[in-house]
């Protein structure tokens, strides 16, 4: 017997066992199909819901902070001075170390009056 | 609601395919006889209900294969949800499996090979070994090609033997 006839046998076997305990087609057909959970419903329904209320919050947000053409009222010089400056600009620069060459302070600095530049200095 | 000539007609040959409509149910939910049952209730349902249509451009069996596989794939789908359903009719028991022992055994035993399978393996070789239908249609109740459809039952069937040659499964 080869592997296809042992296989159809088993299967064979298989089918009968089946067919006996298979539920009678009328019991079935005549059955009303399950009632759907209200799952089924509220599930995507809820999604919608918060999917949509993330939008209009994320469009409000936007919109909020975004400068009106009509709205924005001119912005005093003084203001825009004392306005406190972002993070990033206070941080220091990665590179700014190579700005510092010798006699950079002189030149950032006002010297004092009552002491010159090339005080100690002796030839 | 389908026509009630049609449907009658239709009904009419379902139940003559009934129990390979069973045979078949259990071989796309794993083997589940509950689950089973619970596919084929629903492929049934959306027959009567207008759901589903036979419209005659391949044989009925086929196109309800087609219906029952689709069901189990919606079932397994919203498993999760449909643990919470309540059956508005609940369906007598199943008898009890009868007949010689040995018989028995063998069947058991080839259903919990079949469980171990791929899901594409045991629907060819259900399809071909328990149906007796060619590769070629149970490809196209598949919706595989032919060669996908092939290296399945070849797979499949490589498979099975040796799950049932080291269970030492014999075939009398």
């Amino acid at each position: 017997m080869n592997d296809d006839e042992r296989l159809e046998k088993g299967f064979a076997k298989l089918r009968e066992a089946d067919k006996r305990r298979a539920p009678p087609f009328d019991a079935m057909w005549r059955a009303p199909g399950r009632k759907r959970s209200a799952w089924i419903v509220v599930l995507p329904m809820g999604t919608a819901a918060v999917a949509a209320a993330a939008a209009f919050l994320v469009w409000f947000d936007v919109e909020r902070d975004a400068p009106s053409a009509t709205s924005a009222a001119p912005v005093p010089a003084v203001v825009v001075a004392a306005a406190p400056m972002p993070a990033i600009v206070l941080e220091p620069a990665p590179l700014d170390f190579l700005l510092n060459v010798p006699g950079r302070a002189s030149l950032t600095t006002t010297p004092d009056f009552d002491r010159s530049l090339l005080q100690g200095r002796r030839r | 609601m389908a026509d009630p000539q049609t449907l009658a007609d239709v009904e009419r040959e379902l139940a003559t395919l009934h129990a390979s409509s069973y045979g078949w149910a259990l071989a796309c939910c794993g083997r589940d006889p509950d689950e089973a049952a619970d596919v084929l209730q629903q492929a049934y349902f959306k027959i009567v209900s207008g759901g589903a249509r036979f419209d005659g451009r391949s044989a009925l069996k086929t196109w309800f294969f087609g219906v029952i596989r689709l069901t189990a794939h919606e079932h397994r789908r919203w498993r999760f949800v449909r643990r919470r359903e309540i059956a508005v009719d609940v369906l007598p028991d199943a008898p009890a499996s009868s007949g010689p022992l040995v018989d028995r055994q063998t069947a058991e035993a080839l259903s919990r090979a079949l469980a171990r399978v791929s899901e594409r393996q045991r629907e060819v070789l259900h399809l071909v070994f328990y149906e007796g239908i060619s590769i070629a249609e149970a490809a196209i109740i598949m919706r595989v090609s032919l060669g996908t459809a092939r290296l399945h039952y070849e797979r499949g069937k490589a498979a099975i033997l040796d799950i049932l040659t080291r269970e030492g499964v014999k075939f009398p």
